[in-house]
């Protein structure tokens, strides 16, 4: 079963197996959307805007 | 959080020639007592004991020792703490509801935190509706079909949220970020959901009332008092030591100045039609916002400027010197965290304090840059925002909209 993950820089993840799937809403209806693969959780834990 | 690491590194000797810690420590309960609160410091101490993670080394009473006294056993440190999934449903339940003491942390004398968390836990979703929405609509297995199936489970658990013995019990998603943003199930709920399923506890339909260019506004305001305060603290007033002078002037500054043709334009919620008309765009409107963000706002701070950078800094000049000036000392992290701060400064702080001075008992959720309350009251509502936002932006209104059932 995937999961939910939110990092404090505010990068919501869903991580569904290997992969992990970030979203950051930046504003106005905007979200920057990203697939990563195999990221560790201190990875996921770092995510923010820069990475999307 | 620092001592913390220094803490943690000295217990695991993973610098060469340290030494790994092996002392005898006693636990103290006043500490254990906050982090993991009194209901579970026992159980939480035994199953450390039952795991052979810590063992008790003064299982005799000895006279004049008051404390017990626990030491890692023996190559618990070599391996460390290895992160597993929890299968088991009434265990994660435990783990969820020790989030309450952030909770409860959270809430302490701050009655408008605490009533934004409990109007958000009235609202009602119907997840048996929206369980077959998304299967006719979505792909099974696509990360759209995943991410609404994940969302609605955690939406559906918000209303179970109960409080007894002073704690909070849940067990759903609730974070709030660094920028002060809240994360919860609602705000992270796709549009095309919130507006079908989400209810009042009367079933009423919700209506969105949202902030125009709400990203760009929010920029101006903190690139200028940035540049601003920047400003302040390089001046010399000729008690500057040499040291404190060089440090001055090596720091750059931007211009104070206002474009306000880019002002009247983001307060009055036309500044993405302006630059698409501007800069002749051939896509969509919601292809050009993405396409601004990530070539203007958050692209790699680079010598070389993007194209669209080049032609923002044509357009405004001054506007565009103190993004970059922001940009170039805080980095894009750095900026973004800036920007939401002011975003949720507004949005959570002072529409809390509307809310609960002055709709008491009105269901609402805060979605980032938006407010979601009952389709009766909309008027009302922004009306009084209207009035707030105009005194956060020194008296400038920015254009606030009604959007009926997710509708752009």
């Amino acid at each position: 079963m995937a999961k939910i993950k939110i990092n404090s820089n505010g990068v919501k993840c869903v991580i569904d197996g290997i992969y992990c799937h970030a979203e950051y809403y930046v504003g106005d209806d905007v979200v920057f959307k990203k697939t990563f693969k195999n990221l560790t959780d201190n990875q996921i834990a770092r995510l923010s805007v820069e990475d999307m | 959080m620092f001592v913390h690491i220094m803490l943690l590194n000295t217990m695991k000797g993973n610098k060469k020639g340290r030494r790994k810690f092996t002392a005898e420590i006693p636990l103290s309960y006043r500490l254990l007592d906050k982090f993991f609160g009194s209901h579970y410091v026992d159980k939480i101490i035994k199953s450390l004991v039952a795991g052979k993670v810590i063992r008790r080394v003064n299982n005799k009473s000895i006279v004049g020792m008051m404390s017990k006294r626990y030491a890692f056993c023996e190559g618990v440190m070599d391996f460390g703490v290895r992160p597993i999934n929890i299968e088991k449903y009434t265990i994660r339940r435990k783990i969820g509801m020790y989030r309450d003491q952030h909770l409860r942390d959270l809430h302490k004398g701050n009655e408008y935190i605490r009533h934004e968390f409990e109007k958000l836990t009235e609202l009602i979703f119907d997840q048996e509706a929206a369980t077959q929405y998304i299967n006719d609509t979505y792909e099974e297995g696509s990360p759209e079909h995943t991410s609404r199936m994940i969302n609605i489970i955690e939406a559906s658990k918000m209303a179970e949220t109960s409080f007894s013995d002073d704690m909070y019990k849940m067990d759903w998603v609730f974070k709030i970020d660094s920028g002060g943003r809240w994360h919860t199930p609602v705000s992270t709920m796709a549009k095309d959901l919130r507006a079908k399923f989400l209810r009042t506890p009367d079933g009423e339909e919700l209506c969105e009332i949202d902030q125009a260019c709400s990203h760009p506004t929010f920029a101006y305001l903190f690139q200028l008092e940035f540049a601003a305060n920047l400003r302040r603290e390089m001046q010399d007033d000729g008690t500057a030591s040499i040291e404190e002078r060089h440090h001055i002037f090596r720091k750059p500054q931007a211009s104070i100045k206002v474009d306000h043709k880019w002002k009247a334009n983001i307060f009055s919620g036309q500044i993405y039609q302006e630059l698409i008309r501007a800069l002749k765009w051939k896509g969509s409107y919601d292809e050009f916002k993405i396409a601004l963000f990530k070539n203007v706002y958050y692209n790699e701070y680079r010598a070389n400027l993007t194209d669209m950078e080049v032609a923002f800094q044509h357009y405004f000049p001054n506007e565009f010197e103190r993004l970059r000036h922001a940009k170039r000392i805080l980095g894009n992290k750095g900026y973004c965290k800036q920007v939401t701060r002011y975003e949720s400064k507004f949005w959570h702080a002072s529409v809390q304090r509307i809310m609960r001075n002055n709709f008491r008992f009105i269901t609402y959720a805060i979605i980032h840059d938006s407010i979601l309350v009952p389709a009766h009251m909309t008027e009302e509502i922004k009306q009084k925002l209207e009035y707030k936002i105009t005194e956060f932006f020194g008296g400038l209104t920015p254009t606030l909209r009604i959007k009926n059932n997710g509708e752009d």
